[in-house]
């Protein structure tokens, strides 16, 4: 059972870090925090749902259209709902807000197009489960930590060797002396959003045929998300991912072994004790303290 | 017998050694001067004192207190107030609102006595406010009581921020810089208003740039350089040492 | 110092004009049960937007939590007079001070962090405490909620959900002048500054994880006495109403009022409400339009009502002028 839960644990560890991952880049590029990151995984585990099996689009051109609807998506929002809300002399807090805004009119409006019924996804593989001795695991779950994985290095890559990816984390570090360079800032801070909402997307089909699509998903695994983020160290892309195995391995094994009604609880208590303890997560990103 | 006696503080940030085992001593009642380049360290020292800063080393007693390590606040209570070198008024509250938030540490009403505005609580709120005012006289700013800080012009907000300093009724108090943008007129007030509250028994520390200022106010200087304590004095003698020049204009002179 | 006096009677006569109207109210609507239902809720979301404002708008403490303080009064009250037979009154006391209290051990650790780490802090407690109603069945009955919870009573008489407005009112008059008092104090401009520049607070000898501590505790005194006061109006409480969305409703509220003012809070509370039972006509759409309201209301009234209020001001004075001339 332990191999099991393990990876189970593991691929819900790879989507917090992917939805960490997401936050991180956003808060480094901008100082900005956002609370749709649960409700744009619902929305790429809905489009998913609908490319793979409404429109018959094979599995990986499913999974691209997605991640692209909802990389323009996130860049959009970026440019217009955020910019709009930083130049009307609005504070972080507003932006918080207004993505809180957004992630209720996402659920609802996932409601409206797709019932809220849940769905679920058509085996992806020919093979229902595979077979290790006595340990039986969906390919989907295998499948999902692989586009996960894959996920990771291929950010990895593109943040540290291409022009645009080590401009981005120039612009994170310091923003004007990137605008001195000619780096163009404001293009970077939109990318970071796009990016993240990406990653979420992903995540949504990763998630979607292990778990089933509904319009609830998206609200608590975006917090843990937030978990995943502050244990790694807030903005740190290692960290992150760290982050997530980290619940992820706690909350299935609290769910395995004790009960899983238990498991929200304990997640959210590791989260509270490190924002108290060790607020910088494991990786010392700063932060700003009083 | 000494007011303020630092012995020995060093204070490090990561590699950076900012203040450099410096030891001194002020006499209660003095006007001193803490002059040095840029970089020297003034600041730096002052945030130490203050206890914005735990030092790296030595230590720092304030009449018989040691007072190393602790919190700003605590630091306040003792009777230590300070200004800032960037004008750190509370920006969004009246002129009148800053001092009182000044004289915090010498009142006592608690959440029970202000929500349920007990005699003792009334009363030390009108004496606070009267207090205040009269603190306002002295720099002629009691006209612009009810004005918010943030729209005072940049002399007014220097005034301002000394007036908040005092409030308490600080034993010693230390001006960052207090002469910053000030024309000659300004900076003859402000050496008068200096005058007046060493009158009232404040002992004083002042970091400035302009000498004007440090001879014709201060009683003692000492002088940072690089984080050491490179001399100190009268100012007139200061003014002719040599090790103090070279520090200020480089070695070819 | 004549004016001053004349400023200070002015506003004891208006919120006196105030006081009457609301008294007079129900003679005039009291026959419509869901106008005097969305008064009574109104006024119950103001207590509790009052809490977040103190915390929030005056020493600026961050809290999408505050459901946590809310869930701890409202369920304090309703288990102490189910389940132990406590009068009703000293019941909702009894919430409010061990929110209170809750809070204070809670504030302590957590005070330290700012902005988006409070933030996620605050949410991290909310979550906790939702998850510890739901765990907890033999105390608060999980899913099940606690139900038949009595409606407080003087002598012989019970009130009802129609005359249960005048508590409510009462608490809300209660509410605003000990805000006010608060506010106007040593501990108010402790608060002030804290929030303006925390270092130069600490400077000026305010203590200031004592004073952060007492923000947080003060907050949820009133949000405590809010959610008790809720649980006795309803009668039933369950976990589902202290949640995330609850805590978000309280920080809209509170934003979309304007923080760190005096009618703020009671505007935002009352959109809030209206809002919230006006959407229920849009059926399937309701949340839909909710997101957006708060997408829109965040662009364009970031100072919150009042920001816009004090602007049609400056607009009169404008015009005024411009006529005068």
């Amino acid at each position: 059972m332990f191999i099991q839960l393990l990876i189970g644990a593991i691929m819900l560890g790879g989507i917090y870090g992917l939805l960490g991952l997401g936050y991180g880049i956003i808060y480094k590029t901008s100082g900005l925090l956002t609370f749709a990151q649960g409700e744009v995984l619902m929305i790429g585990a809905f489009l998913g749902y609908t490319f793979f099996k409404l429109f018959h689009m094979p599995f990986l051109v499913a999974l691209l259209a997605t991640v692209v609807i909802m990389f323009v998506f996130g860049f959009v929002f970026e440019k217009t709902i955020i910019r709009t809300i930083l130049g009307g002399g609005g504070t972080p807090i507003h932006v918080v807000l207004a993505t809180i805004g957004m992630s209720i009119a996402l659920q609802n409006l996932a409601a409206l197009i797709w019932t809220s019924e849940i769905k679920q996804f058509p085996p992806i593989f020919k093979v229902e489960y595979l077979e290790f001795g006595t340990v039986k695991v969906a390919p989907e779950s295998i499948s999902g930590i692989v586009v996960a994985l894959a996920s990771m290095v291929l950010l990895h890559l593109f943040m540290n060797y291409t022009k645009i990816g080590t401009a981005m984390r120039a612009a994170a570090q310091d923003s004007n002396a990137a605008n001195v360079c000619g780096i163009n800032v404001s293009f970077s801070k939109g990318l970071s959003w796009a990016i993240s909402s990406a990653l979420a997307g992903i995540s949504g089909i990763i998630i979607g045929p292990v778990y089933g699509v509904y319009m609830l998903m998206g609200a608590l695994i975006g917090l843990k998300g937030f978990a995943a983020a502050v244990i790694g160290g807030y903005g740190n892309m290692y960290g992150a991912i760290l982050g997530g195995m980290i619940v992820g391995v706690i909350e299935t094994m609290a769910a395995g072994y004790l009960s899983s009604s238990y498991k929200d609880f304990i997640a959210f208590f590791v989260f509270i004790v490190f924002l108290i303890i060790k607020p910088t997560g494991i990786f010392n990103e700063k932060i700003i303290e009083s | 017998m000494s007011l303020i006696s630092v012995e020995n503080v060093t204070m490090k940030f990561g590699g950076l050694t900012a203040v450099d085992h410096v030891t001194l001593q002020i006499k209660a009642h003095d006007i001193c001067g803490l002059i040095g380049p840029n970089g020297a360290g003034k600041t730096t020292l002052f945030n130490v004192i203050a206890g914005y800063y735990k030092p790296s080393g030595g230590t720092i007693h304030f009449q018989d207190h040691r007072i190393d390590g602790l919190h700003p606040y605590q630091v306040n209570n003792l009777g230590i107030a300070r200004t800032y070198q960037n004008i750190n008024l509370f920006r969004s509250m009246t002129v009148l609102e800053n001092i009182m938030v000044g004289r915090h540490p010498r009142l006592s009403a608690g959440i029970a006595g202000s929500v349920f505005r007990t005699p003792a609580q009334r009363k030390e709120e009108k004496e606070l406010r009267e207090k205040s005012m009269e603190i306002l006289h002295m720099v002629g700013l009691q006209h612009k009581a009810g004005e918010t800080s943030r729209n005072l012009s940049y002399g007014e907000q220097r005034r301002l921020e000394i007036c908040r300093g005092i409030a308490s009724d600080p034993i010693l108090l230390l001006l960052d810089e207090p002469a910053a943008g000030m024309n000659t007129k300004e900076k003859l007030e402000l050496v008068e208003f200096i005058r007046k509250i060493r009158d009232f028994g404040i002992t004083v520390l002042v970091v400035e740039h302009d000498m004007k200022v440090v001879m014709g106010l201060t009683e003692y200087v000492f002088v940072l350089n690089f984080g050491k304590l490179i001399a100190e004095g009268q100012p007139a003698d200061i003014q002719a040492n040599p090790e103090v020049i070279k520090a200020y204009l480089g070695e070819d002179v | 110092m004549g004016d001053d006096i004349l400023a200070r009677y002015k506003n004891w006569l208006i919120s006196l004009a105030f006081i009457l109207v609301f008294l007079g109210l129900p003679a005039v609507v009291g026959d419509n049960a869901y106008l005097m239902l969305i008064l009574s809720l109104s006024g119950i979301f103001v207590i509790a937007s009052i809490g977040l404002d103190l915390l929030f708008g005056y020493s600026g403490q961050i809290s999408i939590g505050q459901a946590a303080f809310y869930a701890v009064g409202a369920y304090t009250s309703a288990i102490l007079t189910t389940k132990v037979g406590v009068n009703v009154w000293v019941g909702m006391l009894a919430g409010g001070v061990l929110a209170t209290i809750f809070a204070a051990l809670v504030a302590l650790p957590i005070c330290k962090l700012v902005h988006m780490f409070l933030a996620l802090v605050t949410i991290g407690i909310g979550e906790l405490t939702h998850q510890a109603i739901i765990n907890l069945p033999d105390l608060t009955g999980s899913f099940t909620g606690v139900r038949a919870i009595p409606m407080p009573r003087i002598g012989g008489y019970v009130f009802n959900v129609s005359s249960y407005y005048y508590i409510v009112l009462a608490v809300v008059v209660l509410s605003l002048l000990v805000k006010q008092r608060i506010v106007d104090s040593r501990i108010g401009r402790a608060f002030i500054a804290i929030r303006e520049n925390t270092d130069a607070a600490n400077a000026m000898g305010i203590n200031v994880t004592y004073y952060k501590v007492v923000a947080f505790a003060c907050s949820a005194s009133f949000t405590g006495i809010a959610g008790a006061l809720y649980a006795h109006y309803i009668g039933f409480i369950s976990p589902e109403t202290f949640t995330l969305d609850q805590s978000v409703l309280f920080l809209t509220a509170v934003l979309c009022g304007g923080m760190g003012t005096f009618v703020g809070p009671i505007i935002g509370a009352v959109v809030i409400t209206v809002i919230n039972e006006a959407i229920q006509v849009l059926g399937s759409y309701q949340m839909l339009v909710y997101g957006i309201f708060i997408v829109v209301a965040v662009i364009y009234v970031p100072e919150g009502l009042v920001g816009v209020v004090k602007m049609i001001q400056r607009h009169l004075l404008k015009v005024v002028n411009r006529v005068a001339d």
